[in-house]
């Protein structure tokens, strides 16, 4: 499969800061996948979405999206194709109701207004937020805010969606309903669809085909996300929270039972603790 | 400082077309230095608890007892003030409300408008600095130059500044990442043992209420549906799934082992006690034989 996104030896210092945000960071992405970038707070994560999308432009080296370089004349052109959806669902409403909200972005894309009375209900329906079209984005719950958002990302059928901390302000209940909409999306465009997800949840990680972990402006680390967790304990120095299932690895690990080093799910640890059981 | 509620009710625009009930018959006790969590889902009535504890809006019915002194409809606003003088209330996203040129003055806001003269309140900061553990190299600095974790600090320490007996935290780890939010709470742990603080925690984060709290509020449609411990709130998941609220993945995964056949104690919530029972169980199974 083809690589939709390229980063070429790409730094970049944020004016008053003492350090690179983004130090010589290289990595590619193919079309098609789903990729989640893990980190602790301030290690570049956000600062490479910043990239792709143009709205920082880096000190050196090259950025590729979808055989487009990332310069200002592409801009428009780059920006098509990346949809965004940000951490704050407050921060990214526009429109006095959902639909308006929605419709937005193909105002900005000079849409017929016909065609957008198709649009918007159906990218609507694809978050189930349909019964909302006409509501004040303001009365909605944080969850149906960000789906509200994902709607009008749906709406412009961009080619690479990225989820910088898409769910990191949303409730348990809230954090399902986002993620469920993405994956949903996700089985229905197949390859023609690639998500970048910048995330400390482990949920969203596990969805990934792919993890790359970033420390310091730096890859560090990229894998399945079984082979990523198997780091147990030193996820959290990842930024990534630890699987329950590895938790309970280590604290057995430390009254001294002894436990399989490969990865193991929550199924293949209950499997594995009964046959421990069955076997005494 | 011990916190009475007494057949509270709060209706939002009360008499008229808009009326809405947001609380309904509220009575609950806090104990002087409990450690209570206060949960239940979105639209529950935890914010309209946090406000009349905040004093920022008085009870429609019913009385609230700060110490035995009484907060109900006819209380003036300006004894409402006073009760807020004993109260600390971290936001969401608390750095939001940052705004002053300095670290150090930021935090003297909350005591000089209290009365307290520049000195006083520069030591109170000083001290409030300290206890969130920023290094003093940081206080002459713009409070915006500093990453998001300690401007973060900054606002709590203009909270605590004020030297409150309650500390209300609403959702204060939303957004930080797993490590960051080990740190906060582990630092409001130790306030609260240190300084005798009565503190109410506003969360979705089951793992924290069962690792911090000792008392447990869950609220559901403006009522308070159950009042205890941490255990016995989490001995229930299919009830609490009802309220739409999740229990610890300690005791989700003990759910899952008992329906697999493993007999199991009913108080688990964390992962420390879950190791030790399934040690308990296998060493014990193999001693049997």
């Amino acid at each position: 499969m083809d690589n939709i996104i390229e980063v070429k030896n790409v730094s970049y210092q944020y004016p008053n800061s003492d350090y690179k945000a983004l130090d010589n960071l290289s990595l590619t992405i193919r079309k098609g996948e789903w990729v989640a970038i893990i980190g602790h707070n301030g290690s570049g994560k956000s600062t490479l979405a910043k990239l792709l999308n143009y709205l920082l432009v880096p000190d050196t080296g090259e950025l590729i999206v979808d055989k487009q370089p990332v310069i200002e004349e592409n801009m428009w052109t780059v920006r098509n194709k990346v949809g965004m959806v940000f951490q704050n669902p407050e921060n990214q409403f526009v429109g006095a109701t959902v639909a308006d909200d929605v419709a937005f972005g193909l105002e900005n894309r000079g849409i017929s207004r016909q065609k957008m009375l198709e649009i918007i209900p159906m990218a609507l329906k694809e978050v189930h937020m349909e019964a909302f079209a006409d509501r004040e984005p303001t009365y909605l719950s944080g969850g149906q805010k960000q789906r509200v958002a994902l709607a009008g990302i749906i709406a412009v059928a961009p080619k690479i969606i990225i989820l910088d901390e898409a769910t990191a302000m949303l409730d348990p209940k809230g954090r399902k309903e986002v993620i469920a909409a993405i994956l949903k999306l996700k089985a229905r465009l197949g390859d023609e669809l690639t998500v970048l997800s910048i995330t400390h949840d482990i949920d969203e990680a596990a969805d990934a085909d792919r993890i790359i972990v970033i420390n310091d402006g730096q890859v560090v680390d990229e894998g399945r996300p079984a082979e990523i967790f198997s780091a147990g304990p030193k996820l959290l120095e990842l930024g990534l929270d630890v699987p329950f299932a590895e938790q309970l690895k280590s604290a057995l690990n430390n009254l001294g039972i002894s436990v399989p080093s490969k990865y193991l799910d929550e199924e293949g640890m209950i499997n594995w603790l009964w046959q421990l059981n069955s076997k005494m | 400082m011990a916190i009475e509620f007494k057949n509270v009710n709060y209706v939002y625009q009360a008499g008229t077309p808009f009326a809405n009930s947001a609380l309904t018959n509220l009575n609950f006790k806090i104990q002087p230095n409990a450690y209570t969590a206060l949960i239940g889902h979105t639209g529950s009535g935890k914010s309209t608890i946090l406000q009349l504890l905040d004093g920022l809006i008085k009870p429609t019915a019913g009385q609230i007892l700060f110490d035995g002194h009484v907060i109900d409809n006819k209380t003036p606003q300006k004894d409402l003030a006073k009760v807020r003088q004993h109260v600390g209330i971290v936001f969401q996203f608390p750095e939001s409300q940052l705004f002053e040129q300095t670290v150090l003055k930021d935090v003297m806001f909350g005591p000089q408008n209290f009365g307290k003269t520049p000195m006083e309140a520069q030591k109170l900061a000083e001290k409030a600095l300290k206890l969130v553990n920023l290094p003093a190299e940081y206080w002459q600095k713009s409070p915006f130059d500093l990453s998001g974790g300690q401007m973060r600090r900054v606002a709590i320490a203009g909270v605590l500044a004020i030297e409150p007996q309650i500390l209300i935290l609403d959702e204060p780890t939303a957004g930080l990442d797993p490590v960051g939010r080990k740190e906060m709470m582990t630092m409001f742990a130790q306030l609260h043992a240190k300084q005798n603080l009565t503190i109410i925690l506003v969360t979705h984060q089951m793992e924290d209420v069962a690792e911090y709290a000792d008392d447990v509020l869950v609220m559901a449609a403006g009522k308070l549906v159950k009042h205890a411990d941490p255990q016995t709130i989490f001995a229930d998941e299919a009830w609490l799934q009802e309220q739409q609220l999740d229990v610890p993945h300690a005791v989700m995964f003990r759910n899952k082992l008992v329906a697999q056949g493993f007999d199991l104690p009913k108080n688990i919530v964390n992962v420390e006690q879950l190791a030790k029972s399934l040690q308990v169980k296998l060493r014990g199974d193999g001693l049997n034989e």
